[in-house]
């Protein structure tokens, strides 16, 4: 009897529950961005991950505006700029008319802290050392009046410039720099310019934005109410955006989106993303030393069946360090086909044959015999690279190469990575908009820097040294894609794929307002419309 | 006589609350230079970027203090445990203590309901199901309690949020509260905070309460085969008499040293829970420090949360002691 009474109060609860949910339904009029991962900071100069400065770039405004070409710029907080007649000085013209949301004017003199914020050791902030090394000063002549001095002339002076925040000095002053990384001052009331600002900040929870009132452009932004909807769990991510209670979900895997494809309540926006992923052949292993076991094995390996079946046809093939969508992509190089016949012989060249007849090649070297077999390292947090991983291994396989994975925790793997101490690694490249690949293949690189394969080609050394500083960027072109050229024949890395990112946005909002790309998911977010 | 019995008590539970603090401290000891031996940075970050020059990754460790060497850095932390900051967060850039504060308050307001709910419901299933033994209710009861305790909390709560946020919209999937919980009424408030706590105190709860059913039940058994309940029915006693005076008090003693060695259990339970369900709390904030290698707040987490555990085991003896005359501490 009792259980009855407790099982009709439970049942009354649930109809009660059900109705409130039914309430509910009213037009919104904001949008909800899920993430699995909360701000970092609202210090832009502290902030480390991507996500965050996606979200700070709606914030803070900075001097101009990076189109989708990465090589020009449109005004923003600078109307005009005049580069002298040595181009080693650009003189910026800043609106007068832009204020921080505290109502003091944005400045000249705000650009020019920034800069020493910017450079400051004690900042430490993660872009520093191109700024350091390219840029003199940065002065502020009045308030709207602002000339950089460069140290030389170099084509991407506009970009390096326009890479600094713009923070305000009024407020950011309080606190010396050497005190910014042990204070939480700047994410308790973040004073910013751009339009959107900060309503509230809920650790781990949710960020407001909402609408600047101040904003120069009053037409701007046209949802006036964002929220950011941290729920570190993908699945339950996934189903709040199925649901419609989540509109924009960035980062979404190829297999769910294929999955969910013909929903009509969600849509889903692909576009190719400025990164690689690559296996790394480890040239200090004598194994990997010679060039044409490097190409065997890209012929060796199946990449179109991967993007095929693991990608789901999401990613394009990758064929030189600059991704296809860059200007300084060399268009002529074609992916290495897959031809098992063809690295069968390769390695035949280079000594590599099953001489005991166990299915595995072997060869002498240094007076022993060896056999082809490596491990490939990769790390845990990529489910898509292990099942890549697998693939490959396959492969190899059927070319009597014995390859093992190891799979390591991100901070591990990336122990190992700098330490050189793999054979072969599967990872990615986030590629910046300047053209450097001095950072992960220049000889100078092995030691201090990011040349983890240890690949060094004199030639190669010469002809990027010439490129990077060439100011006419055609002129720059023809070297670079000498360069890539170099590259694609000594194959120190296999290019896998460029992945494309798809991110998925709710029907409440109008896909013809929505532009993404691989500067930002949130590239236009002032702009969006609500149907 | 009584005083000379409370103020023994007193000076064993003072004992034991001393112990606890040094062992809690030795925990945290241990944790400290097990985090100084993972091979990491303090931010993986630092390390992928491809632009940061040595200087700055120097710069970096010097403002947290991890320039210096180990010995020097574990003293440091020892000065910072007597000011009572239990060392400064890198994430956080505030004081341990005041993330692990803020983090307190989530944990408990889904913890404590879960609690309750493990305790009420799995005492009360339990007793039925003893009441009931050997019929076919027993056990159905008794092997759903085998299936309850062994449903892992990750899958639990996924499948919950699939019924109750998704097919049925009557829970919401996730948060402590509405976006517009400021505007609430305060009654408003308690209702939006009870339905967004409902589904992770529920998938918190499942596990401990199907254990602590079963063994209610086996406590219950054990008792009902006693020959002081013989005597009693044989006495004549009626049933209500006997179950409620002779069979429930023996039965439920032992499930209160239950309580302690629960208290571990929500803690750990707490960090797949505030991860499916986004709540701000002390399990949250674990996994993000250790995966941002925010070694001041790993170790201040591990040392509040060993105190913890240590004091609820303490509490359930002193509970023990009270209930049961027979146990003396010692």
């Amino acid at each position: 009897m009792r259980i009855n009474h407790l099982f009709l109060f439970f049942l009354s609860l649930i109809l009660l529950l059900m109705h409130s949910s039914c309430r509910k339904e009213t037009t919104k009029n904001y949008i909800v961005i899920g993430s699995t991962i909360d701000i970092d900071s609202f210090n832009p100069y502290l902030s480390t991950s991507l996500f965050s400065q996606d979200l700070l770039d709606r914030l803070y405004l900075r001097l101009a505006i990076e189109q989708e070409d990465y090589r020009t710029f449109t005004p923003l907080l600078a109307k005009r700029w005049e580069w002298s007649k040595d181009s080693t000085q650009i003189t910026f013209y800043l609106r007068n008319d832009v204020y921080w949301t505290d109502g003091v004017k944005t400045t000249a003199y705000d650009v020019e802290f920034s800069f020493k914020a910017a450079t400051s050791p004690e900042v430490a902030w993660l872009n520093a050392e191109d700024i350091v090394r390219n840029i003199e000063s940065v002065k502020a002549i009045n308030e709207t009046i602002l000339t950089v001095k460069y140290r030389y002339v170099y084509p991407y002076q506009l970009t390096d410039i326009n890479d600094i925040w713009i923070v305000p000095k009024h407020v950011y002053e309080k606190i010396p720099f050497s005190e910014w990384r042990r204070n939480g001052f700047f994410d308790e009331n973040p004073v910013t310019n751009g339009p959107y600002k900060v309503a509230r900040w809920e650790r781990g929870q949710l960020i407001e934005l909402v609408k600047n009132e101040r904003y120069f452009d009053k037409a701007y932004p046209k949802i006036g109410r964002i929220f950011i909807k941290i729920v570190p769990n993908e699945s339950n991510l996934l189903l709040q955006f199925l649901n419609g209670e989540i509109d924009v979900l960035p980062s979404i895997p190829p297999a769910v989106a294929e999955k969910y494809e013909n929903n009509p309540n969600i849509k889903f926006i692909k576009y190719p993303f400025l990164a690689y992923e690559y296996i790394g052949w480890n040239q200090k292993n004598p194994i990997f030393a010679d060039k044409r076991v490097r190409q065997a094995l890209s012929y060796g390996i199946n990449v179109d069946e991967i993007i095929k079946v693991i990608l789901k046809g999401n990613a394009v093939r990758s064929t030189s360090p600059f991704p296809s969508i860059f200007w300084a992509h060399n268009e002529k190089l074609k992916p290495y086909p897959y031809n098992p016949e063809k690295a069968k012989k390769l390695l035949a060249e280079a000594g590599w044959k099953d001489s005991n007849g166990d299915g595995i090649l072997d060869k002498i070297i240094d007076n022993r015999k060896v056999d082809f077999k490596f491990t490939l390292i990769t790390n845990a947090e990529n489910q898509t690279r292990k099942e890549v991983a697998t693939a490959i291994q396959n492969d190899l396989l059927k070319l009597g190469i014995k390859m093992e994975i190891q799979i390591f925790e991100f901070n591990t793997f990336m122990r190992h990575i700098l330490n050189k101490n793999f054979d072969a690694v599967l990872s990615g490249w986030r590629v910046a908009t300047k053209p450097d690949l001095a950072t992960v293949f220049h000889t100078e690189a092995i030691k201090s820097g990011h040349n983890i394969v240890s690949y060094s080609n004199p030639q190669f050394d010469k002809l990027n040294d010439s490129a990077a500083v060439l100011n006419n960027l055609s002129n720059a072109k023809v070297i670079w894609d000498k360069v890539q050229e170099i590259i694609y024949e000594d194959q120190p890395y296999t290019f896998l794929y460029e992945p494309v990112r798809i991110n998925g946005i709710s029907k409440r909002i109008k896909p013809e307002t929505v532009r993404m790309n691989s500067i930002s998911f949130l590239y236009n977010l002032h702009e969006w419309e609500l149907k | 006589m009584g005083i000379k019995i409370a103020l023994k008590k007193m000076s064993f539970i003072l004992k034991r609350f001393v112990n606890s603090i040094f062992l809690s401290f030795g925990i945290a000891t241990v944790v400290f230079f097990l985090l100084r031996i993972l091979p990491s940075a303090s931010f993986s970050d630092v390390y992928l970027n491809p632009r940061l020059s040595e200087e700055a990754i120097q710069k970096i460790k010097s403002a947290y203090g991890l320039d210096k060497p180990v010995l020097i850095q574990f003293l440091n932390w020892l000065k910072e445990i007597i000011t009572g900051n239990f060392g400064f967060s890198f994430i956080y850039r505030k004081p341990v203590i005041n993330c692990i504060g803020e983090a307190l308050t989530s944990t408990l307001i889904v913890g404590i309901p879960a609690l309750i709910y493990s305790f009420s419901v799995g005492i009360f299933v339990g007793i039925q199901s003893a009441k009931a033994q050997g019929k076919l209710l027993d056990r159905i009861m008794y092997s759903s309690f085998l299936v309850l305790y062994s449903i892992p909390s990750f899958w639990l709560g996924i499948i919950l949020i699939l019924l109750f946020s998704y097919t049925f919209r009557v829970f919401p999937p996730s948060g402590l509260h509405s976006f517009n919980f400021s505007e609430m009424s305060f009654v408003g408030k308690i209702y939006d905070t009870a339905i967004h706590i409902f589904l992770p105190a529920f998938t918190l709860g499942t596990a401990p309460m199907a254990a602590i059913a079963r063994f209610t039940r086996n406590m219950m058994l054990r008792v009902l085969s006693q020959t002081y309940i013989k005597t009693a029915k044989a006495k004549g006693l009626d049933q209500k008499t006997i179950f409620y005076k002779h069979i429930l008090p023996n039965a439920l003693l032992p499930v209160i040293t239950l309580f302690g060695l629960y208290l571990p259990l929500f803690f750990a339970g707490s960090i797949v829970v505030e991860e499916i369900f986004s709540i701000p709390g002390i399990g949250k904030l674990t996994v993000d420090s250790i995966f941002q290698r925010d070694y001041p707040l790993t170790v201040g987490i591990t040392l509040f949360v060993s105190f913890i555990v240590i004091i609820g085991n303490l509490i359930s003896d002193i509970l023990y002691s009270i209930f049961d005359p027979r146990i003396r501490l010692k």
